[in-house]
């Protein structure tokens, strides 16, 4: 029997497959919509929870750091007070990474070699999480787990023997309840905090001791007084009592800021006064009685009222030294964005320390993966009837010689660009919904903090997601496209 | 025959697949089935079953379609199969286009045994040996005449511009070069089954597979296309099988083959039949 030479069909290339996917897209594009319509509204879903979390995640760091440098002045002039707790050097060792010379400052006040100091920082990081979840798990939760403490004094109770066991055991039983760290490490912080807390306790004590010695470069004045000549030779002298974080360049930032403070201060010491409360009464339109710091700050932000508040001050002339109507506009505007910041810090406080994959909680992951689930039950059904509906258009490809590889790529590239639109659209009416709605809570403040890499990494993401969700959900119908038989085109419905 | 005048175009077009036999005598039929393939040398057989059989199962029922079928088409011949619906005509047609796998028997298309090939040599084999005309005409809807001639092209992997040329010589044949860039939905139903004809033509088969060709189509028309299929068998040898109740087609045809009950029910040269009006011998309409 002579043989023909049968010899394997060629491979068509990607570019035509694409180009008759795309033909046939097009050709049923109402379909084609829908499915991408599908794709696209789980996508959206996914992006805007993804754009909520990292903007939440943003704004919160953000916060964090704001409030930290807007109260710098404050912090300064509490330290030079000589009061102070425990979870105050706390904080300020856990941040000291952030601020040059704190670092070297806390080593030298705490005793330490400076190749101890990493570690001891990352017990008081770990100690400071803790307080926080404290602080954060409910009243109830939290004497069940530590009685009546809270704070340094709840770690001390807990480093007694035994102690640990038993609260790892009750937080085992709250089910919801997560810890900043493991079991272990959170055991190794208990067990060492008696020689934490000492350092703690040095610190403290050598910073009011040098506090002690800035006592005598005050002249009578308060610490925060003082610290608005900062710039000053008060502010050398701070550096050379030990405070050697206190560098120039911190001392006019912290100088500005007591200026500003005094400044205020002045201005709401004198709208007590009976007259000039009359006077703002009248400006700000509200009884006398009820011109209070916070009806004043919030009017001065406008214009208008800052000038004439300076205009009625120089004719009474008790103008205070340096007010100008723009620099009260621009105490009210701060006093504001102070507001706003620990208002935004109080909203985000839970999402930065929590867990969970982009910090959105195990109900919201759950949420997310029942839409995606959901879409790709929809893609399957939407291709299952794009294939059916074509089943002869395929065995007719069939006949004219396609290989099975053939429309099983073309049927999956035709899910995958779905997907690929769906996703495009999604991630973008994701993010339009995901920051109109976290503009609406955190107003400017989201444009300060505006999460650009997070954003986009996540928008990749969204797409990549739809892309291979719908390129997963076409596996089957595109496995029952190739597998047709092509006999299928001689039917006759 | 109208095939004289453009027969040079025709050879410029496929020199390869025109033998020289089939262009000296045009009209010569072949020799009754059961003749020796010997009877003329450049007569092979192109396609041989035998005994073939398929049965279909379906739960515990099994249908057998065919029953043992021996049969003998040479090169450029002209075949007309006739049959009930549930003759075991498609299923004929099935085994003989290559689609389906015979239960019992087999079936040799240019002297290879189908069953020995793998699911990419049938595709090697639908793509250039055998050209599929459906009743349904079944091109590609969201693609212009163009392109359904040109696909199949590209998977036999001739290059864009080749195909291109070749695609607007096959639709320059069947009358359509001016509609290239139409959509089937925009073409009238002979339009579209001369679209498929040429689609079917566009890697030089050897063998035209035609399932009721003129079932969906009007009178004039379906002689448009019957005249188109016959100048290809007369010009270019090529060997035409269809499925047809259309009587015009028993009219062309070189020889005619009737099935029923999965059996071949009759088989007889062209000249052997009689045809009345409205009725054709042997066959109940």
């Amino acid at each position: 029997m002579k043989t023909i030479d049968v010899k394997p069909q060629p491979k068509l290339s990607l570019a035509r497959t694409v180009q008759v996917t795309l033909n046939g897209i097009r050709y049923r594009m109402f379909r084609s919509a829908v499915t991408m319509a599908v794709i696209a509204v789980a996508v959206a879903f996914l992006m805007n929870v993804m754009c909520e979390a990292v903007t939440f995640r943003a704004v919160g760091r953000a916060a964090i750091q704001r409030a930290a440098e807007l109260q710098l002045a404050d912090r300064w002039a509490a330290r030079l007070s000589g009061v102070g707790s425990l979870e105050v050097v706390l904080e300020d060792v856990a941040a000291a990474s952030g601020q040059p010379g704190l670092a070297e400052e806390m080593t030298r006040f705490g005793g330490l070699n400076a190749a101890d100091f990493p570690e001891f920082q990352r017990r008081c990081g770990l100690a400071r999480e803790f307080t926080v979840f404290l602080d954060q798990v409910g009243f109830a939760r939290r004497r069940v787990l530590v009685g009546e403490t809270a704070g340094a004094a709840a770690l001390a109770r807990l480093s007694r023997p035994g102690e640990f066991a038993k609260f790892a055991a009750a937080v085992k039983a709250m089910r919801t309840v997560r810890l900043p760290a493991a079991d272990e490490a959170m055991a190794d912080l208990t067990r060492t905090w008696p020689e934490t807390e000492a350092r703690l306790r040095r610190i403290l004590a050598e910073r009011n001791r040098a506090a002690v010695v800035v006592a005598g470069a005050l002249q009578g004045r308060t610490p925060a007084a003082a610290l608005a000549g900062a710039r000053g030779p008060f502010g050398a002298a701070v550096a050379d009592a030990g405070f050697s974080s206190f560098t120039p360049d911190l001392r006019a930032r912290v100088a500005a800021q007591a200026d500003d403070a005094l400044l205020a201060r002045r201005i709401e010491d004198l709208v007590q006064q009976p007259d000039l409360r009359k006077i703002m009464a009248g400006i700000l339109d509200v009884m006398p009685r009820d011109v209070n710091a916070r009806v004043l700050w919030e009017a001065m932000a406008g214009r208008a009222a800052a000038e004439k508040l300076v205009e009625r001050m120089r004719e009474k002339n008790c103008l205070p030294e340096g007010a100008t109507a723009a620099r009260i506009m621009g105490l009210a505007r701060l006093r504001q964005e102070q507001q706003d910041w620990n208002e935004a810090l109080r909203l985000t406080r839970e999402t930065v320390s929590g867990g969970g994959f982009l910090g959105i909680g195990p109900r919201m992951t759950w949420l997310v993966l029942v839409s995606l689930l959901v879409c790709a039950v929809g893609i399957t059904n939407a291709m299952l009837m794009s294939v059916t509906e074509r089943f002869r258009e395929i065995a007719t490809l069939k006949c004219l010689g396609a290989l099975d590889g053939f429309i099983m790529c073309l049927f999956l590239l035709e899910a995958a660009l779905l997907g690929l639109a769906g996703g495009l659209v999604g991630g973008l009416a994701g993010s339009v919904v995901g920051f109109g709605r976290m503009a609406f809570q955190f107003g400017g403040l989201l444009w300060v903090a505006f999460p650009v890499g997070p954003w986009l990494i996540s928008g990749l993401l969204a797409i990549l997601a739809g892309m291979l969700l719908a390129a997963v959900a076409g596996v089957y119908p595109s496995y029952l496209a190739a597998r047709l038989a092509p006999m299928e085109a001689m039917r006759i419905e | 025959m109208t095939g004289r005048k453009t027969q040079t175009g025709l050879n410029r077009i496929m020199p390869e697949t025109t033998s020289p036999t089939t262009l000296t005598e045009p009209a010569a039929l072949p020799a009754p089935a059961p003749a020796p393939p010997a009877a003329g040398a450049a007569r092979r057989v192109i396609i041989r079953t035998l005994n073939l059989r398929k049965a279909y199962v379906k739960g515990t029922v099994v249908t057998e379609a065919l029953r043992g079928l021996d049969t003998e088409i040479h090169t450029g011949e002209f075949i007309a199969i006739m049959g009930p619906s549930g003759s075991g005509k498609s299923t004929y047609f099935n085994m003989v286009g290559g689609l389906d796998s015979p239960t019992g028997g087999r079936v040799f298309i240019d002297e290879v045994d189908v069953a020995q090939l793998t699911a990419v040599e049938l595709a090697f084999l639908r793509c250039r040996k055998i050209g599929y005309i459906f009743q349904q005409f079944n091109l590609i809807q969201y693609q212009t005449a163009l392109e359904n001639v040109t696909t199949p092209m590209a998977f036999a992997g001739t290059g864009p511009d080749e195909a291109r040329v070749r695609g607007m010589e096959l639709l320059e044949l069947v009358g359509l070069k001016e509609r290239w860039f139409h959509r089937p939905i925009e073409m009238s139903g002979g339009q579209q089954q001369r679209v498929a004809i040429a689609r079917a033509m566009a890697n030089r088969p050897m063998i035209l597979l035609c399932d009721e060709p003129t079932g969906n189509l009007d009178l004039k028309t379906g002689r448009e296309v019957l005249e188109i299929l016959r100048q290809l068998n007369l010009e270019r040898g090529v060997t035409i099988i269809c499925a047809t109740h259309d009587p015009r087609m028993l009219d062309m045809c070189d020889r005619l083959m009737w099935i029923r009950d999965g059996r071949i029910e009759r088989l007889a040269r062209r000249d052997e039949v009689t045809i009345s009006i409205g009725k054709i011998n042997n066959e109940s309409e």
